[in-house]
């Protein structure tokens, strides 16, 4: 029997989620092929990182790699899940997701122009054409799926259709003319990998994060509302227009935020959001924070296993979140089922 | 609120003909008045128009002497409910947390529902009948069933007036006496506004008070059943033969379809 959500209730959920987090971002940080293990990983983390240069090899590995690392898969996951949410609140579809209206073609033209253009090995280049990107796209999905003052829903999906395939069509042609280097290059940011963790400072990046997500969390009871549809929305007070654009420009943000820095991350966002669900319901006060913390630690321990499954090789961590994510949401979805007839 | 008026009220969607013509009525909050009208006439577009989410192109939508444009959303989701022909839901949401949506009007951005809300979604539930169902998922519930729920969220809201569209659509006859039952008790007990758009001549005459007959997007009629259900005018509005008869001493009438 589902429980009422309470400010209490949520407050316990979020600090539960907070917790997992943090044990998850703990394990991944003693995992991998660079030899530190979990009792390595604690003797280090005791001595801390010295400011001298004497640092040892371990420390390196910790500090410099893993940890950037660690944090930076748990700020795109948990940016990703929000999205995801927004998008299904504003959308009102649950096959909605944060590279459906077409930000994540965006980016990907960005980073393919970036690595076509032979600029992608300067230092910034790459991720800021591919916020370029995803930037452009927003502008113009808004701009296509607004008629007259109003925002609707499927000309919105439509527009991210058309915008994705557009883009689409012009990284196939940067493709076709690229080197084979090139291309191995644009598969690798396709699929999606978080290795450019060094590359981002990631203070600013949780900053942004957490910008965006009190800006949809100020949105929870408005989602709610909305999806009884947008007109009851609208008789029980809601200024839905308002609303819907607030969603729209949070949500595509934070998406764009996460692509830009590391390519394509399928499932995340689609499959977090529908998981926290299933299990506590669809009021948005305890989904998208719930949301939010789970959607990090997925992507954090996704990400531990592509890089330390295969011995000093990585496996694009879209790979990993697709076919962990899949039959995980899939045994859910047949729980879901059961548990209604 | 007490009164709600309509005047000169001219509406028509972006690039369209006009479909409420120079409308002037008013809505006294403890009546039970009925909406009826030929498909296309403009009952829903009124109702929408009344509550304030369609604003008038020309006239103005009244409460008590403030134009409803210029009332805050969630001031007029405090005394205006609306309960809508159906409700399409994308994910699960209970019965108790779809009635308890009716208390967003009365509560600020980040608070949460309390006890008292409680209280009053449950009361809600109760005089609704759906109380033993709380805890079911919306989607798991007949059609009867479902109307009923959205009943009680808007008597949740704590309206002055209820505005419903053709709230026993898709009702049998068991439910459609069980929505009209529950609504002249809610006016009669309560002093509750009930606006009812209906295509149910017959219920409209037996339980509303007045009528208001639109035809074209004009009101053709208002006033008493007996008054407005005319065989002339239903023939002329419907463009459809109908009988109407008094049964024993009854001034409501029953309209009667011809072959």
């Amino acid at each position: 029997m589902k429980q009422d959500v309470t400010r209490t209730r949520v407050a316990a959920v979020t600090a539960c989620f907070a917790v997992l987090l943090v044990v998850v971002l703990a394990l991944s940080l003693a995992t991998g092929t660079g030899g530190v293990d979990i009792q390595g990983a604690l003797a280090t983390v005791r001595l801390g990182f010295p400011d001298d240069g004497a640092a040892t090899v371990d420390q390196v590995i910790l500090y410099q790699v893993r940890l950037p690392r660690c944090l930076f898969a748990g700020i795109v996951g948990s940016a990703l899940a929000t999205a995801g949410v927004l998008y299904q609140g504003l959308l009102r579809n649950p096959l909605a997701e944060p590279f459906i209206l077409g930000i994540s073609g965006g980016a990907a033209l960005g980073a393919v122009v970036a690595v076509a253009t032979g600029l992608a090995g300067l230092f910034w280049v790459r991720p800021v054409l591919s916020l370029a990107g995803a930037l452009t796209a927003m502008a113009l999905v808004f701009v296509v799926g607004r008629s007259g003052t109003t925002l609707r829903p499927t000309t919105l999906l439509l527009a991210g259709v058309i915008v994705n395939a557009f883009f689409s069509a012009l990284i196939m042609f940067f493709i076709s003319i690229s080197t084979e280097r090139q291309l191995h290059d644009i598969t690798h940011w396709l699929m999606g990998n978080l290795g450019s963790a060094d590359l981002v400072d990631l203070r600013v990046l949780f900053a942004l994060l957490a910008a965006g997500f009190v800006c949809a969390w100020a949105q929870a009871r408005p989602l709610n509302l909305l999806s009884m549809g947008e007109e009851t929305a609208g008789y029980l007070g809601v200024n839905v227009e308002r609303v819907k654009i607030i969603l729209f420009v949070t949500g595509s943000l934070l998406t764009a935020l996460a692509v830009a820095f590391s390519g394509i991350i399928g499932f995340v966002g689609l499959i977090i959001p529908h998981m926290v669900r299933l299990v506590f319901g669809s009021d948005h006060r305890l989904l998208l924070p719930a949301a939010c913390l789970f959607g990090g630690a997925f992507l954090v321990a996704a990400d531990t296993i592509a890089r330390s499954v295969v011995p000093y090789a990585e496996l694009p961590v879209g790979v990993v979140t697709a076919l962990c994510g899949a039959p995980f949401f899939l045994y859910l979805l047949k729980r879901g089922e059961s548990r209604i007839s | 609120m007490n009164v709600l008026s309509l005047k000169h009220v001219t509406f028509h969607y972006a690039g369209g003909p006009a479909v409420l013509k120079d409308i002037s009525c008013r809505f006294e909050a403890d009546r039970f008045r009925g909406i009826i009208g030929p498909n296309g006439s403009g009952k829903t577009t009124l109702l929408k128009v009344i509550d304030g989410m369609l604003k008038p192109r020309r006239g103005s939508v009244l409460v008590d002497d403030r134009d409803i444009a210029d009332v805050n959303r969630s001031e007029v989701a405090r005394m205006i409910a609306v309960v809508p022909q159906e409700t399409a839901l994308v994910f699960p949401f209970t019965v108790e947390e779809v009635v308890l949506m009716g208390r967003a009007p009365h509560l600020g951005r980040f608070a949460f529902e309390g006890e008292r809300d409680r209280d009053i979604a449950r009361t809600a539930m109760e005089r609704t009948g759906v109380l033993p169902f709380a805890r079911r998922n919306m989607n798991e519930l007949s059609g009867g069933e479902r109307q009923r729920v959205l009943i009680a969220r808007a008597l949740a809201q704590q309206p002055r007036l209820i505005l419903l569209d053709d709230p026993t659509a898709f009702l049998d006859i068991k439910y459609q006496k069980t929505v009209f039952d529950l609504l002249v008790e809610l006016n009669r007990d309560e002093g509750l506004g009930i606006l009812a758009v209906t295509h149910d001549l017959n219920l409209a005459a037996l339980y509303c008070d007045t009528l208001v007959l639109l035809s074209e997007g004009r009101i053709n009629a208002q006033g008493p059943p007996g008054e407005v259900i005319t065989e002339e005018r239903i023939a002329r509005v419907y463009e459809t033969e109908v009988r109407v008869e008094y049964n024993g001493g009854s001034d409501r009438p029953r309209v009667i379809l011809r072959r």
